[in-house]
C-alpha cells in the first residue's frame, strides 16, 4: 500500500525574523508522505507542526521566511514553483483543512459556494450551476444531511460539526492527492470528532488520497494514523508506524508523552509528566533540544543528534541510541 | 476516599437564562435543569459533559456566583441560598474555584503577590499570619519559588498561570475546590503536571473537588465520582470505575466510545457504539428524554415519557427507560 512516496521533504527551515530575535519555528524537518496513507503530526503547541504544513506550500507570511529546504511533491520541488504554477496546485493537488471551521469560511457567502468555488478555480469548462450541482454531490458524500438546503445555508446557521464537513467537502472538490488536515477536530466535542475522524478516513479509502492529520491528540492518532512522525521545538524527533511507535517509542520525549495521557479506559495510579516546559524558540538551549528536560540527558546530548533509522521505518533523534 | 460525610449537596438545581426578542422573551436556554447530586468530603466529583450542557453553568450555580431559579444547595448541611452578609463570606471562604482560561482569570496589571493577597485581605486574614512567609509556603504547594511574587501573569508560561490560579484557590484553606477545565487549555506534559498536583494536595489538604470537564481520561485518572450530563440534566452519576467498567446510560457508552483512545491495538479492536447527529439546541430541548433522536436504542416511549434519576447499584444512577 505504501509503495511510493507521493511527498518528501527535506532539511526544510522556515524561520520567523522578530523583532525579539530570530523564531527557528522549523529547523530541518525532512518526513514523506506515502501514497494513500494518513501520517500524523503530533507535537505541543509551538513545535512548528502548523508552521510546517503550511509552508509546504509556501503559505508563510513575513516575519514567516522558508529559508532553506526542498518539498518535493510528485518529484516536483514547490518551493521553486512559479507562484502561477503553484496556485494550480494548492487547492487541487494539495488542499487544506483548518482548525477553526468558522474562521475558515466566509460569512458572506453560502456553504455551497465555498465548494462550487473551489471547483470553478481549478477547471476552466465547468459552469457555476454545474459546480452548485456536483457541491451538493460532494455535501452528500461527507454526510451533510439534506444537503441541497444546507448547500443554500450561510456559514453561521451550521453548527461547528457541520462547518467542518462544509470545509472538508471544498478540500475534497477537486479530488486531491494530499489532503492537510490542521488540527480538524479541536474545536470539536468528542461525539462530533469520532464522526469527523471517520469521515476523513473513508474520503481517504474512497479517493485514495493521502492525509497529513496534524494534531496534539495522542488519542486520535492511535484511532486514524498509520504513520505518526513527533515533532519537538521544530524538529521530529521520531517517526515510526503508529503500533511501532505505541509500543516500542524511542524517544525520551515520545515515551514521556504517552505516559502524559491518561487513558480512559485504564486506571492509572500516576501520571508521568515531563519536568518543565517547552524552550523559548528564540533561544534554544545546546544541541539536543530536549535535554534539559529528558531524564536521559548524559554528555553527548550538547551535540545535536541526527535522525536515525533503528529498524524498519522506525527513525529516531537521540543519543542514546547511537553508541 | 470513603468518607460517607456529605460536603455539597444540590437538590433539584435549574437555571433557565431568557432569551430575549424584540418585545417579549422568546424562550428560555435550559442550561440546567433539575440537577441533584452530593459530593462527599475527600472526593472528586467530576461533572462531565460535551460544550453546551451546562456543566460550566452548575459549577457557578453551586458557588453561588449566579442565583438558580429553583432548587436549593446545601454545603455542610448549610442551605448556601438562605445565607447573606457574614454568613456568606464564610461560605466564600471556605470554597475556592479555579477558572478554565488561565490567561483571562489573572488581572494583568496585579504582581503575583498581589493577586494572591486580596482573598486574604478581603478575609480579615492578614493580621493571623505573617504574609510573606505564608505565600512563600503557598507558592511552594504548587511548584512555583519564592523569586515568582514580584512578577505579572504574562510572564508566566500557561501552567504557570495555571499553578497561581490554584494557589489563589488555595489561599483561604478552602475546604470544597471547583476546578472549571483548568487543564483544557495546555498542552498534554503539563496538563499530566497539574493534575499529579492537584491529586497531591487533594490528599494533603484533605480537599473535596468538583472537577468540570470534558476529557473522559482525567475523569478516570482523578475522580472518584462522576455525574454525565446531556443538555442540562444529569443522565447517570455512580462510583468512577463502575461507570467506565460498565456504562449504562446510552449517552455514556456513546461518549466512551467516542473519545479516542491513546492504543491502537485498543482504539481500533474496541465495539463502538455510534452516535448519530449533533446535540440539539438547549433552546428547544427534544420531549422526553433529551438523547432520544440520537440514541441507538431508543424505543417508542422515549419521546413521550421523560425518566428521573433511579438507583441501580450502589450510589450508582441513571435516568434512562431501560432500566426503569
Amino acid at each position: 500500500m505504501h509503495s511510493s512516496t507521493l511527498l518528501e521533504v527535506k532539511d526544510l527551515r522556515v524561520y520567523f525574523y522578530t523583532y525579539a530575535g530570530v523564531v527557528k519555528a522549523v529547523d530541518g524537518v525532512s518526513l514523506s508522505v506515502h501514497r494513500g496513507e494518513i501520517l500524523c503530526i503530533v507535537g505541543e503547541t509551538g513545535c512548528g507542526k502548523s508552521v510546517m504544513s503550511r509552508a509546504l506550500t509556501r503559505m508563510v507570511k513575513p516575519p514567516g521566511r522558508i529559508v532553506s529546504g526542498e518539498v518535493l511533491f510528485e518529484g516536483v520541488d514547490l518551493l521553486k514553483l512559479p507562484e502561477k504554477e503553484l496556485r494550480k496546485i494548492r487547492g487541487r493537488e494539495i488542499s487544506y483543512v483548518y482548525q477553526d471551521p468558522g474562521n475558515a469560511l466566509d460569512p458572506l457567502y453560502t456553504a455551497g459556494f465555498h465548494v462550487a468555488e473551489t471547483i470553478l478555480a481549478h477547471s476552466s469548462s465547468a459552469k457555476f450551476n454545474e459546480a452548485w450541482g456536483k457541491a451538493v454531490g460532494i455535501f452528500r458524500e461527507v454526510l451533510i444531511p439534506d444537503p441541497e438546503a444546507k448547500a443554500k445555508s450561510y456559514p453561521h446557521e451550521l453548527s461547528g460539526g457541520m462547518k467542518q464537513r462544509v470545509v472538508i467537502a471544498t478540500a475534497v472538490a477537486n479530488t486531491p492527492k494530499l489532503i492537510i488536515a490542521d488540527e480538524p477536530t479541536t474545536a470539536l466535542d468528542v461525539t462530533i470528532q469520532a464522526q469527523v475522524m471517520e469521515l476523513i478516513r473513508g474520503l481517504r479509502d474512497k479517493y485514495s488520497s493521502s492525509v497529513m492529520l496534524i494534531t496534539h491528540n495522542l488519542g486520535v492518532v492511535a484511532e486514524v494514523c498509520d504513520r505518526v512522525a513527533v515533532m519537538y521545538a521544530g524538529k521530529v524527533v521520531e517517526e515510526a508506524f503508529v503500533e511501532e511507535l505505541f509500543t516500542n517509542p524511542l524517544h525520551p520525549y515520545t515515551q514521556g508523552l504517552l505516559e502524559a495521557v491518561p487513558n480512559p479506559l485504564k486506571k492509572i495510579e500516576r501520571l508521568r509528566s515531563i519536568h518543565g516546559s517547552v524552550p523559548n524558540m528564540i533561544d534554544l538551549p545546546e544541541g539536543c533540544r530536549f535535554s534539559p528536560r529528558c531524564p536521559h540527558a548524559f554528555q553527548f546530548c550538547n551535540k545535536e543528534p541526527e535522525l536515525v533509522e533503528r529498524s524498519k521505518g522506525h527513525l529516531v533523534s537521540c543519543w542514546l541510541y547511537r553508541r | 476516599m470513603s468518607a460517607a460525610r456529605v460536603v455539597l449537596e444540590a437538590m433539584d438545581l435549574r437555571k433557565w437564562f431568557p432569551v430575549k426578542g424584540v418585545f417579549f422573551t422568546k424562550g428560555f436556554v435550559k442550561a440546567v435543569d433539575g440537577v441533584s447530586f452530593e459530593v462527599h468530603e475527600e472526593t472528586t466529583l467530576a461533572i462531565v459533559g460535551e460544550s453546551g450542557c451546562g456543566k460550566t453553568t452548575l459549577a457557578r450555580l453551586i458557588l453561588r456566583l449566579i442565583e438558580p431559579d429553583e432548587g436549593s444547595i446545601f454545603f455542610k448541611g448549610v442551605d448556601v441560598m438562605k445565607l447573606s452578609g457574614g454568613k456568606l463570606m464564610e461560605f466564600r471562604r471556605r470554597t475556592g474555584v479555579v477558572f478554565q482560561d488561565p490567561y483571562s482569570s489573572l488581572n494583568p496589571r496585579m504582581t503575583i503577590y498581589e493577586i494572591l493577597k486580596e482573598p486574604l485581605e478581603t478575609h480579615g486574614m492578614l493580621k493571623k499570619i505573617d504574609l510573606d512567609e505564608y505565600l512563600v509556603k503557598l507558592l511552594e504547594k504548587v511548584g512555583l519559588q519564592k523569586e515568582h511574587l514580584y512578577r505579572y501573569p504574562h510572564e508566566f508560561s500557561g501552567g504557570q498561570r495555571q499553578r497561581i490560579a490554584i494557589a489563589r484557590a488555595l489561599a483561604l484553606s478552602p475546604e470544597l475546590v471547583v476546578l472549571d477545565e483548568p487543564t483544557s487549555s495546555l498542552d498534554v506534559s503539563v496538563q499530566a503536571q497539574i493534575l499529579n498536583m492537584l491529586k497531591d494536595i487533594q490528599a494533603a489538604d484533605k480537599l473535596t473537588y468538583v472537577f468540570i470537564t470534558h476529557d473522559l481520561g482525567i475523569v478516570r485518572y482523578l475522580a472518584h465520582y462522576v455525574a454525565v450530563m446531556y443538555l442540562g440534566k444529569i443522565v447517570e452519576y455512580g462510583p468512577v470505575e463502575e461507570i467506565f467498567e460498565k456504562p449504562l446510560h446510552p449517552y455514556t457508552k456513546t461518549l466512551l466510545s467516542a473519545v479516542p483512545i491513546p492504543d491502537p491495538s485498543i482504539a481500533r479492536s474496541r465495539a463502538k457504539v455510534k452516535v448519530f447527529g449533533e446535540p440539539p439546541s438547549p433552546l428547544n430541548p427534544p420531549s422526553g428524554c433529551r438523547f432520544h433522536p440520537r440514541c441507538p436504542y431508543a424505543l417508542s416511549d422515549c419521546s413521550k415519557r421523560e425518566v428521573s434519576l433511579v438507583e441501580v447499584g450502589k450510589k450508582h444512577l441513571v435516568s434512562c427507560i431501560l432500566y426503569s
